[in-house]
C-alpha cells in the first residue's frame, strides 16, 4: 500500500440536537485502501461518512481533502470533487426514470437556458450502467418498475460513473443478492487496483474481515481503535464493539428441538401478488419458528399478513379456530407483532414511553371501562422495570431513547398485555450486541414459559442460534425447512434462498 | 399488441369527456333542448373550462407534492381586483389586463412561497394565514364594497370566445413546456417522490418550493381576469369564502392524475376540465339552481375519489371473481 | 436521523404549555387598558356569550384535530343547525323541540361525514372541503331566497343568559374532557394523530375513532347552532360566517398542536376561545374593519404555530 493520505479528518464533533453523534473522530484514509467502519447503531459511523459525502454540513472539525481544506454543501458538490457515496436507506426516487435518477441535480449539464436535451442525458445514463456490466436495465425505464436490487444498482452505478477517488458504501449489501454483491465486489477491487479508496460500512463481520484492509471501530461517536489486516479476529473485534468482553451465553446453549404438538397457530395457503405464492405453516406452543430469506423473499409481508395488518388475496390464519382478519382479532387472539420499522411503525417516537406501553393494554388497565392515570403508571412501571427500560421517566418522549431501549419498549407493550404468541421481524435490527444478546435470552427465556415465536430475519446467524425449526422462503414460497441441528451451517441455508 | 395498448391508452383518455358528452346530451334532448343552441353556449363551455384548467394545474402543481395551498382562489380575486385597479387608474391598454393581472398574481404567489420557505411550517397551515391575509386586503382595498367595472366596455369585450380559446392553448403550451421539458418540471418531479433523497443530493428545494407557488399564482391570475371580465364585477370575500373558487378543480385534476397514467398529466388536467366545462353548461341547459350545481359537483367528486381510493380493492373484488368463474368451470 | 430534544428543551417546552394561558391573561389586560371604565356586566356578558359558542365547537373540534385531521366546515355546519332549528322552532313552536333539532343535524352532518370518510376510505380533510360547499348552498337553500329568517326574539328569552349558556358549555366541555382523559377512545385517538401505522398496529380502530370523534363534534356544532339563535334570532347569510376561522385560530391560540398527538389538550378549546373572542374586542376597540381584524387574526395565527413549533425544524420543508 502506498502511504500517500487522501483524506484527513480531524476531530470531527457532530451533535443532533441534544444528542452526540460524534465527539472528535480524526481518520486517515490513504489511496488505493479498502477501510472498514464498523460500529454498533449510534456509533456515528454513518454520521461520519454522511459528513465526507456532503448530506450532512453543519459539524465541528476540519476535513482535508488531497491536501486542501475540504468543505462540500450536497452530495453532488461531493462526487464533483471525487468523493461518491451509496446510501444505506433508499436512495432512488420513484415515478422518474433511471437517466433522471442517475443525474438527479446535475441536470444542467444536460441543456441550456433551463432546458434539456434528453437524449444526450439518456445515452448518458445508458452508458453509467454499461459501466458495471447491466445490461438488462436502460435510462427510460422507471424507477418503480424494478426491485429494490436494481434500485440499488441504479445508485451503485450513478457514483460509479462519476469514477471518485473515494467510494463510500454505507450498509449497502444487505440490500443485494449474490449477483448483487459480486458486483459490489469487482467495483471495490477493481477501485483499489486504480490507487483509489473505499469505505465500507457493514455490520456483516465476516464480509469486512474479508474485504478490508484496515477497520476502524466506532462507538458511541468514539474512535476506539484502528485494526490492520493482521489483528482482524472476530470476538477481538465484537469485545471493541461492545467495550466489554460479552458474559453467559449469547444464543441458546441447547440444540433440542422437541416443542409441544400443540398447534397454535395456523396459516393456510396464504397468497398475495408479488409477495405470498402459497405459505403454509403451523407453530406449535413453546416453539420458536425462524423464517429466513432474503430481504424481497415475502417474509416480511407475512408477518404482516399474520398479524392482520396485510390482508392476503386468499387463504388465511388462524389460531384456535380464530381467523385473524385484522389487527384486532389477532390481539385478541393472544398475537402481538414487532415491526421491522421500529421508529416508523412500531413505535410512535413523539409519544411517551407511558402512552407507547398502556395503548396495547388499555383493556387491562381499564377499571369500569374507564382509564385512571394511577392504574396506569402502575401497568406501565412494573413493564418498564421487568424490562430494564432505561429512561429519565416513563414520561420521556421514545425519540429521546436508544435503539435497543426503544426495542425494549416494543417488548414491554406486548409482554404486558401477555401475548402468547409474537411475531418479531428483525428485533434485533440496529441493537447493540449487548442488547441484542438481552433480547436474545428474553426470547429463549419466553419460550421455555410457553410462549410461542415467529422470528422473521435477515440475519442467518440469530436464526441458526436460535430458532427450533427453520423456514427458508425463496419469491413467495416456502423451498425448505431445516430443524434445530448443532451441525446446521450457514452455507448449506444460503443455498436455499438464492 | 403495441398499437392495441395505444389505441386502448387514447379510448381511456377520451370515454370520459365523451361519455358525460352523451349523457348530457340525452339529458337536454329529453327536455327537448340541444346543448349547444347557439354561440353563447359555446362561449359558455370554453369560459369554464378554461377557467378549471388554469385551477386544476394550478392546485395539482403544489398538491402534487403534498402541499396543499388553500390560498389559490384569494389569489385569483385579490390580484384581479388589484390588477384591474392599476389598469383603469394608468389607463392602460385593455389587453394588457391580463398580463398586469397574471404579474400581480405571481407576486402574490412569491410572497405565499416566502411565507411556506421562511416560517418552515405544514402548508395547509400557512396557506390558511396566507389566504386570510389575501381575502382581508380584498376588503380592505375595496372598502368592503368589491370592484365593479361594467362601465369600462373595453374591459368586458376582452374575454371572447376566440380570446379565450388562445389562452387556454398558450397555457397549455406554457405549462406544459415548463413541466416536461426544464430543469425546474424535472427537479419539480424529484422533489415530489423523493423528497429527502432531492435535497440530499442538492436540489434546490427552497428555488423550486418558491418557483411552483408563483407559477399557482400566476394561473391563478388568469382565472382571476377571466371572472373579473366577465361579471365585471369582483366581490370582496372574507372568512374563507375563497375556498370555493378551488373546489371545482378538485374533480378534474384528480381525473386529470388518473389519465396522466395513460399520457401526459397536464393533458389529462385540460381532459377533465374540459369534462367539467360540459358539466357547467349542463347544469346552465338544465337550468339547475347554483345549490343543486354545487351539490352534483360535491358529489361528482366524492364518488370518483372513491373510485380512485378504492382502485386497488375494486380490482380484488373483480380478481375474486374472475378466479371463482374459473373454479366453477 | 431522529432529532432528539431532551432537558435542554424542557424549560422551554413547559413555558409554551402554559404559553396560551399567558396569552390569554395579556389579552385581558389589554382589554382591560383598553376599555377601562366602560368595561360593565352587559359587556362581560357578550363576551362569554361569544366565547360560549366557539368554546363548544372548539372543544368538540379538538377531537377531530387530536388524530390529526382538520375539519373546515364546522362553521357552515353550524350555520345549517341553527337555521333547521330555527325553522324547527316556527313549526311546532317548541324549544326542546328546536334543541333537538339542532342536535340532530349537527350529529347527522359529523355521521355522514364520517361514515363516508370510513365506508368510501376518503381522507377526512377532502370531505370537510366538500361538506363546506355543500353545507354552504344548503344555507342558500333553507333561506328559501329570502335575505334571513328569524323566531319571535321573546321565544328564546328566557334561555338568554349567561348562567344558562355557561351551564351549557360546561356540560359539554365536561363530557368531553371527560372522554378524552378518561377514555380508551381519547387514548386512542392521541395515539392515532401521533403515529398513525403504530396505532393501526396497536389495534386502534381509525374507523371508529373517526366516527365517534364525528359525533361528538357534532352534538356542539348542535348546542353551538341553537345558542346561535337564542343569541340572534334573526339568521342571515353571514350567519356563523367567521366561526369555522375563529374555532381553528382558538385552537391554535390555546396551544393545541395541529397536527394532533401526545401534546394535545382539550382545555385549549376554551383558553382559545375567552382569547379569541377579547382578541376580536380589542381589534374592534382599535376601530378595525372586518377585513383589518382578519389580518390581524391570520397573522397572529401563524406566528402562534410558528413559535409554538419552533423546536421541531427539519432541514427538508414541511409538507
Amino acid at each position: 500500500m502506498k502511504e500517500k493520505i487522501i483524506l484527513e479528518a480531524i476531530g470531527i464533533k457532530k451533535r443532533f440536537g441534544e444528542t452526540v453523534a460524534l465527539q472528535g473522530v480524526d481518520i486517515n484514509l490513504y489511496r488505493g485502501e479498502i477501510r472498514g467502519l464498523v460500529g454498533e447503531n449510534g456509533s456515528g459511523k454513518s454520521t461520519f461518512s454522511s459528513i465526507i459525502a456532503g448530506i450532512q454540513k453543519s459539524f465541528k472539525g476540519e476535513l482535508i481533502y488531497k491536501g486542501k481544506p475540504y468543505l462540500p454543501s450536497n452530495m453532488v458538490e461531493a462526487l464533483q470533487n471525487g468523493i461518491g457515496m451509496i446510501v444505506q436507506e433508499k436512495g432512488t426516487i420513484q415515478n422518474v426514470t433511471v437517466a433522471e435518477n442517475i443525474f438527479l441535480g446535475e441536470l444542467n449539464k444536460y441543456g441550456r437556458f433551463g432546458l434539456l436535451n434528453k437524449k444526450e442525458l439518456y445515452n448518458k445514463a445508458n452508458q453509467a450502467l454499461d459501466n458495471i456490466g447491466i445490461t438488462n436495465i436502460r435510462a427510460d425505464d422507471m424507477i418503480q418498475n424494478l426491485n429494490m436490487q436494481n434500485r440499488k444498482l441504479i445508485e451503485i452505478a450513478k457514483v460509479v460513473f462519476k469514477n471518485p477517488d473515494i467510494l463510500v458504501i454505507d450498509e449497502t449489501s444487505t440490500a443485494l443478492s449474490y449477483e448483487g454483491r459480486q458486483i459490489l465486489y469487482k467495483i471495490i477491487e477493481d477501485f483499489k487496483s486504480r490507487d483509489k479508496s473505499v469505505v465500507l460500512i457493514s455490520h456483516d463481520l465476516d464480509e469486512l474481515i474479508e474485504k478490508c484492509d484496515t477497520l476502524t471501530v466506532l462507538r458511541d461517536g468514539k474512535l476506539i481503535k484502528h485494526l490492520n489486516k493482521a489483528e482482524f479476529e472476530e470476538d477481538y473485534i465484537k469485545q471493541l464493539l461492545v467495550g466489554r468482553e460479552l458474559e453467559g451465553d449469547y444464543y441458546r446453549s441447547d440444540y433440542n428441538h422437541e416443542v409441544s404438538s400443540e398447534v397454535v397457530l395456523k396459516v393456510e395457503n396464504l397468497n398475495k401478488e408479488n409477495d405470498l405464492n402459497g405459505v403454509n405453516l403451523d407453530l406449535h406452543k413453546g416453539e420458536i419458528l425462524g423464517i429466513g430469506g432474503l430481504s424481497h423473499c415475502g417474509m416480511h409481508t407475512l408477518g404482516k399478513v399474520i398479524f392482520g395488518f396485510e390482508n392476503a388475496e386468499e387463504g388465511h390464519v388462524s389460531i384456535q379456530g380464530t381467523k385473524i382478519i385484522d389487527e384486532k382479532t389477532a390481539m385478541k387472539a393472544g398475537l402481538g407483532y414487532v415491526s421491522k420499522d421500529r421508529d416508523h411503525e412500531a413505535l410512535s417516537l413523539n409519544s411517551s414511553i407511558r402512552e407507547n406501553i398502556s395503548i396495547v393494554g388499555l383493556d387491562i388497565i381499564k377499571k369500569h371501562n374507564l382509564i385512571f392515570s394511577k392504574h396506569e403508571k402502575a401497568y406501565v412501571k412494573e413493564q418498564v422495570d421487568i424490562f430494564n427500560i432505561k429512561a429519565q421517566s416513563m414520561e420521556q418522549y421514545v425519540s429521546g431513547l436508544s435503539g435497543g431501549n426503544k426495542q425494549k419498549v416494543v417488548f414491554a407493550k406486548w409482554m404486558g398485555r401477555n401475548s402468547d404468541i409474537l411475531v418479531l421481524d428483525c428485533p434485533t435490527r440496529g441493537v447493540d450486541i449487548g442488547v441484542k444478546q438481552a433480547m436474545y435470552q428474553l426470547i429463549i427465556k419466553l419460550k421455555n414459559e410457553g410462549k410461542s415465536f415467529i422470528l422473521i430475519s435477515e440475519e442467518l446467524s440469530e436464526l441458526t442460534g436460535l430458532v427450533d425449526r427453520l423456514l427458508i422462503m425463496k419469491d413467495g414460497k416456502i423451498t425448505k425447512e431445516f430443524f434445530r441441528d448443532k451441525e446446521l451451517s450457514e452455507s448449506d441455508i444460503i443455498n436455499y434462498m438464492i | 399488441m403495441k398499437l392495441f395498448q395505444s389505441i386502448k391508452k387514447i379510448g381511456i383518455v377520451i370515454s370520459i369527456p365523451v361519455g358525460v358528452f352523451v349523457v348530457l346530451t340525452f339529458l337536454t334532448q329529453i327536455q327537448g333542448i340541444s346543448l349547444f343552441a347557439h354561440a353563447g353556449h359555446v362561449q359558455t363551455f370554453v369560459r369554464s373550462t378554461t377557467i378549471i384548467s388554469f385551477t386544476a394545474w394550478a392546485l395539482a402543481l403544489n398538491l402534487q407534492s403534498g402541499r396543499f395551498d388553500f390560498s389559490l382562489g384569494s389569489m385569483a380575486i385579490l390580484s384581479s381586483i388589484i390588477g384591474t385597479q392599476i389598469t383603469i387608474n394608468y389607463g392602460l391598454p385593455a389587453f394588457s389586463l391580463i398580463f398586469v393581472i397574471v404579474f400581480i398574481s405571481g407576486l402574490l404567489g412569491l410572497f405565499s412561497g416566502l411565507v411556506y420557505i421562511t416560517l418552515k411550517l405544514a402548508p395547509i397551515i400557512t396557506s390558511v394565514g396566507v389566504m386570510l391575509i389575501y381575502e382581508a386586503l380584498t376588503f380592505v382595498l375595496t372598502d368592503g364594497q368589491g370592484l365593479l367595472i361594467s362601465t369600462q366596455f373595453d374591459l368586458l369585450v376582452l374575454p371572447s370566445t376566440r380570446n379565450l380559446l388562445i389562452i387556454l392553448l398558450v397555457g397549455f403550451a406554457i405549462v406544459y413546456f415548463i413541466m416536461n421539458h426544464t430543469q425546474f418540471g424535472y427537479n419539480h418531479k424529484a422533489l415530489q417522490h423523493g423528497q429527502e433523497i432531492a435535497v440530499n443530493t442538492g436540489l434546490p428545494e427552497k428555488r423550486n418550493a418558491i418557483l411552483t407557488y408563483m407559477l399557482a399564482g400566476m394561473l391563478m391570475g388568469v382565472v382571476g381576469f377571466i371572472n373579473m371580465t366577465t361579471q365585471g364585477f369582483t366581490g370582496v370575500s372574507l372568512n374563507f369564502t375563497s375556498i370555493s373558487a378551488m373546489f371545482i378543480a378538485f374533480l378534474p385534476m384528480f381525473i386529470g392524475g388518473y389519465i396522466g397514467r395513460f399520457s401526459e398529466e397536464r393533458f389529462g388536467i385540460f381532459i377533465g376540465s374540459l369534462t367539467m366545462g360540459l358539466v357547467t353548461l349542463g347544469f346552465v341547459r338544465l337550468d339547475l339552481p347554483r345549490q343543486t350545481q354545487e351539490f352534483v359537483n360535491a358529489l361528482l367528486l366524492l364518488a370518483f375519489l372513491t373510485y380512485l381510493n378504492n382502485q386497488g380493492r375494486l380490482k380484488l373484488i373483480f380478481a375474486f371473481r374472475k378466479k371463482s368463474v374459473n373454479h366453477s368451470k | 436521523m431522529v432529532e432528539r430534544f431532551t432537558n435542554k428543551f424542557s424549560g422551554l417546552k413547559r413555558i409554551t404549555n402554559y404559553s396560551s394561558w399567558f396569552g390569554l391573561i395579556a389579552l385581558i389586560s389589554i382589554y382591560y387598558i383598553q376599555m377601562g371604565e366602560s368595561i360593565t356586566a352587559y359587556s362581560m356578558g357578550i363576551i362569554i356569550e361569544q366565547a360560549v359558542i366557539v368554546a363548544i365547537v372548539a372543544t368538540g373540534a379538538i377531537f377531530i384535530f387530536s388524530f390529526g385531521q382538520f375539519d373546515i366546515s364546522l362553521g357552515a355546519a353550524t350555520a345549517v343547525a341553527a337555521m333547521v332549528s330555527v325553522i324547527t322552532y316556527n313549526r311546532t313552536e317548541s324549544i326542546f323541540l328546536m334543541l333537538l333539532a339542532s342536535i340532530l343535524v349537527g350529529v347527522s352532518i359529523g355521521v355522514i361525514e364520517s361514515i363516508l370518510a370510513v365506508l368510501l376510505n376518503l381522507p377526512v380533510f377532502v370531505l370537510t372541503v366538500a361538506m363546506l360547499s355543500i353545507l354552504s348552498s344548503l344555507v342558500r337553500v333553507l333561506l328559501g331566497g329570502q335575505s334571513s329568517i328569524s323566531i319571535p326574539s321573546d321565544a328564546v328569552a328566557a334561555f338568554d343568559n349567561v348562567p344558562f349558556k355557561l351551564f351549557i358549555l360546561i356540560c359539554y366541555f365536561l363530557l368531553c374532557f371527560f372522554i378524552f382523559n378518561y377514555t380508551k377512545v381519547g387514548r386512542e385517538s392521541k395515539f392515532l394523530g401521533a403515529n398513525p401505522i403504530a396505532a393501526k398496529q396497536s389495534g386502534v380502530s381509525n374507523k371508529k375513532i373517526t366516527i365517534i370523534a364525528f359525533i361528538l363534534v357534532g352534538i356542539g356544532v348542535g348546542l353551538a347552532g341553537f345558542l346561535t339563535v337564542i343569541r340572534a334570532p334573526m339568521l342571515g347569510q353571514t350567519t356563523a360566517a367567521s366561526l369555522g376561522l375563529d374555532v381553528l385560530v382558538a385552537i391554535v391560540f390555546g396551544g393545541m398542536p395541529l397536527s394532533g398527538g401526545a401534546r394535545s389538550k382539550i382545555s385549549a378549546a376554551v383558553v382559545g376561545a375567552f382569547s379569541i373572542v377579547l382578541l376580536n374586542q380589542v381589534l374592534l376597540s382599535f376601530g378595525f374593519s372586518s377585513g383589518q381584524n382578519q389580518i390581524a387574526k391570520a397573522i397572529l395565527f401563524l406566528f402562534v404555530v410558528f413559535v409554538a413549533t419552533i423546536n421541531y425544524r427539519k432541514k427538508i420543508l414541511p409538507r
